[in-house]
C-alpha cells in the first residue's frame, strides 16, 4: 500500500467541509462561528509553520537544533501548565518546571535508549515527535495535580493543620490532597489505557495504518506509546506531589497561607 | 487506669517576637519580647481581645508557627531542638473550632495512634475511658464526628488530642465557637483533666470570665505585648490603662 501524499487542493477540500459546518452552525444561529473561525485558521497557520520548522530540522541533523526544539516545546509546556493556576504560591514555577523535565525526561531518555532503539536513536525524526507525545501528558498531569492539590489544601486546611498538630509528618498531613491530586493528573489518561481500541483509535495508530503499516504494527508503536504516555503523566504528578509536600509545609512543617 | 498521667512539663518563654511584612512593605509586629513561664502542670491562661495574637503565640508552643525572636523551652529542652513531629504529640493543641476528621469519633480518636504507627487494639480498648473522661456518652462511639453538636465536637477534639499522651495541652479558644451552658462545662472539663492527669494546660481565650473559671495564672496580651501577669482576680486591679479598659470591657 503506498502512502498518499496531500496537495493544496485536498487541504482546500478540508477547509472546505469546516466551512460547511460554520455555515450550519452560523444558519441555526448557536454562537460560536467566530471561535470556530479563529480556531481553523490558528491551526492551519500554527500547523503548517511547525511542519516547516521540523522539516528545516529533519535536514539540519544536527543535535543542537533537536535540543533546542525539545527546549523550546518545554518552555511552552512549563508556561502553559503555570499559567492555568489561579493558586501561585511562591516556589510553585520552579516545581512545575522540574516535574516536567523530570517526567519527561525519565520516560522519553529509556524509550530511546532501550526500547525503540533507533539506529539513530536522537535524531531529530524520533527525538522530536516522541518527545512531544511524552511533554504533552507531563503538562497535563504537573497542570491537574498543582491545581487539585493546591486547592484542596486551601480549602482543607483546617483538617492539615489538625492532623500536623496531633503529630502528622508531611507525608501524612497530605496523604488525603495528594491522592486526590494523583487521581485527578491520571484519570484521562487511565480513561484512555481503558477505552483504548474499544471506543476510540489513537492518532498515531491511525497515521500509521493511513500511511501503509500493518494494523498489527501500527498496534505495538502504539502499545509502547500509550505506556510511555502513562509513565510520563505518572511520574510528573509523582514529582510534582512530592515537591508540594515541601512547599506547602516548608522546613518546619508549618502550613503555608494560600491566597 | 487506662489513661496515664502525664510527665509533668514546665514551659519557659524568652523575648518572644514576631515581625511580618505587610502588602505595603511595612513590618508588622504581631508579637513583641513576650516574657513567661509555665509551672509544671499549672493550668495558664494567655488573656487578651481579639488580635493580640494570643493565637499566635499558642501556635508557636508546638510549631505551627514559627518566631522571627526569642526562644521558647520545654523544661531544659528549646523547641526548636526537638524534633517537630515529636514536639506536637508531646505538646496537644486543640483549634477554636473543633475540626472533626473524616469518620466515627473512634475513627478520630484513633488518629493520634494511627500517625504513630501504635497498635490500635489497646487504642481502641481506651477509648471508652476516654469518651468518660470528656463527658461524652459511650453510644457516641460509632457516630459520623461531622454530625455531633460543636459541643461534643470540641470534646471529641479534645479527647483525640489526649489519645496521644501529651505533657502540656493548649487550647484555642476553646469555647468561642459554644453557647454560655457548654461553654462552663467545657471549662469545669479542662479544670478537671488537668487536676486529673496533671497536664500542663495553656489556654488562650478573650473571655476573663472564662479564664478566672479556668486559670491560676494569666497573662495579658494588648498588641502584641504582654501588659501584666498574675493571678486573675489580682490582673482586675491593675494599673495598667489598657490592662484595665480591656478587663472593663471583657
Amino acid at each position: 500500500m503506498d502512502y498518499l501524499a496531500l496537495g493544496w487542493t485536498e487541504l482546500a477540500l478540508a477547509l472546505l467541509c469546516v466551512v460547511v459546518a460554520i455555515v450550519v452552525v452560523a444558519i441555526e444561529r448557536l454562537g460560536g462561528v467566530r471561535t470556530l473561525l479563529l480556531g481553523t485558521v490558528r491551526a492551519f497557520v500554527q500547523l503548517m509553520a511547525i511542519g516547516y520548522v521540523l522539516q528545516a530540522i529533519f535536514q539540519a541533523e544536527a543535535w543542537y537544533w533537536t535540543l533546542l526544539a525539545l527546549l523550546v516545546m518545554t518552555s511552552v509546556a512549563t508556561l502553559t501548565a503555570y499559567g492555568r493556576q489561579e493558586l501561585r504560591p511562591r516556589g510553585l514555577f520552579p516545581i512545575v518546571l522540574f516535574g516536567i523535565v523530570a517526567g519527561t525526561a525519565l520516560t522519553l531518555v529509556p524509550t530511546l535508549l532501550i526500547i525503540l532503539k533507533f539506529d539513530n536513536t536522537f535524531h531529530p525524526r524520533f527525538a522530536i515527535p516522541l518527545g512531544s507525545m511524552i511533554l504533552a501528558p507531563a503538562l497535563n498531569a504537573a497542570s491537574l495535580v498543582c491545581e487539585r492539590m493546591l486547592a484542596d489544601v486551601k480549602l482543607r486546611g483546617a483538617e492539615i493543620e489538625t492532623l500536623l498538630s496531633l503529630g502528622a509528618n508531611r507525608r501524612q498531613a497530605l496523604a488525603e490532597s495528594g491522592r486526590g491530586a494523583l487521581r485527578a493528573g491520571l484519570i484521562t489518561y487511565v480513561n484512555k489505557l481503558v477505552t483504548l481500541g474499544l471506543v476510540s483509535f489513537p492518532g498515531m495508530m491511525t497515521g500509521q495504518i493511513l500511511a501503509g503499516v500493518g494494523p498489527v504494527d501500527a498496534v505495538k508503536y502504539q502499545i509502547v506509546i500509550m505506556y510511555m504516555i502513562v509513565t510520563s503523566a505518572a511520574l510528573t504528578g509523582t514529582i510534582v506531589i512530592a515537591l508540594l509536600r515541601r512547599l506547602l509545609l516548608g522546613r518546619h512543617l508549618q502550613l503555608i497561607h494560600l491566597e | 487506669m487506662i489513661i496515664r498521667r502525664a510527665k509533668a512539663m514546665h514551659i519557659r518563654v524568652e523575648d518572644l517576637s514576631l515581625e511580618l511584612a505587610d502588602r505595603d512593605g511595612s513590618v508588622c509586629r504581631v508579637l513583641d519580647g513576650i516574657d513567661f513561664e509555665v509551672g509544671s502542670g499549672e493550668r495558664f491562661a494567655v488573656l487578651g481581645p481579639s488580635g493580640a495574637g494570643k493565637s499566635t503565640l499558642l501556635r508557636m508552643l508546638n510549631r505551627l508557627q514559627e518566631p522571627t525572636g526569642g526562644r521558647i523551652f520545654l523544661g531544659e529542652a528549646e523547641i526548636a531542638e526537638i524534633d517537630v513531629v515529636e514536639l506536637r504529640r508531646r505538646c496537644a493543641m486543640v483549634l477554636q473550632q473543633p475540626v472533626p476528621l473524616p469518620g466515627t469519633v473512634e475513627d478520630n480518636l484513633l488518629v493520634g495512634p494511627r500517625l504513630r504507627g501504635y497498635d490500635l487494639g489497646e487504642a481502641r480498648r481506651r477509648i471508652p475511658e476516654l469518651l468518660e473522661r470528656v463527658r461524652l456518652d459511650r453510644n457516641l462511639r460509632c457516630r459520623p464526628a461531622a454530625v455531633l453538636s460543636v459541643g461534643q465536637q470540641q470534646r471529641v477534639a479534645l479527647a483525640r488530642a489526649l489519645m496521644n499522651d501529651p505533657e502540656i495541652l493548649l487550647l484555642d479558644e476553646p469555647t468561642a465557637a459554644l453557647d454560655p451552658g457548654t461553654a462552663a462545662a467545657v471549662l469545669d472539663l479542662v479544670v478537671a483533666l488537668n487536676r486529673e492527669l496533671g497536664l500542663t494546660t495553656v489556654v488562650a481565650t478573650h473571655d476573663f470570665t472564662g479564664a478566672r473559671r479556668l486559670a491560676v495564672r494569666a497573662a495579658v496580651i494588648i498588641g502584641g505585648r504582654l501588659a501584666a501577669m498574675g493571678a486573675p482576680e489580682a490582673l482586675k486591679s491593675s494599673q495598667d490603662e489598657l490592662v484595665a479598659a480591656f478587663l472593663g470591657g471583657a
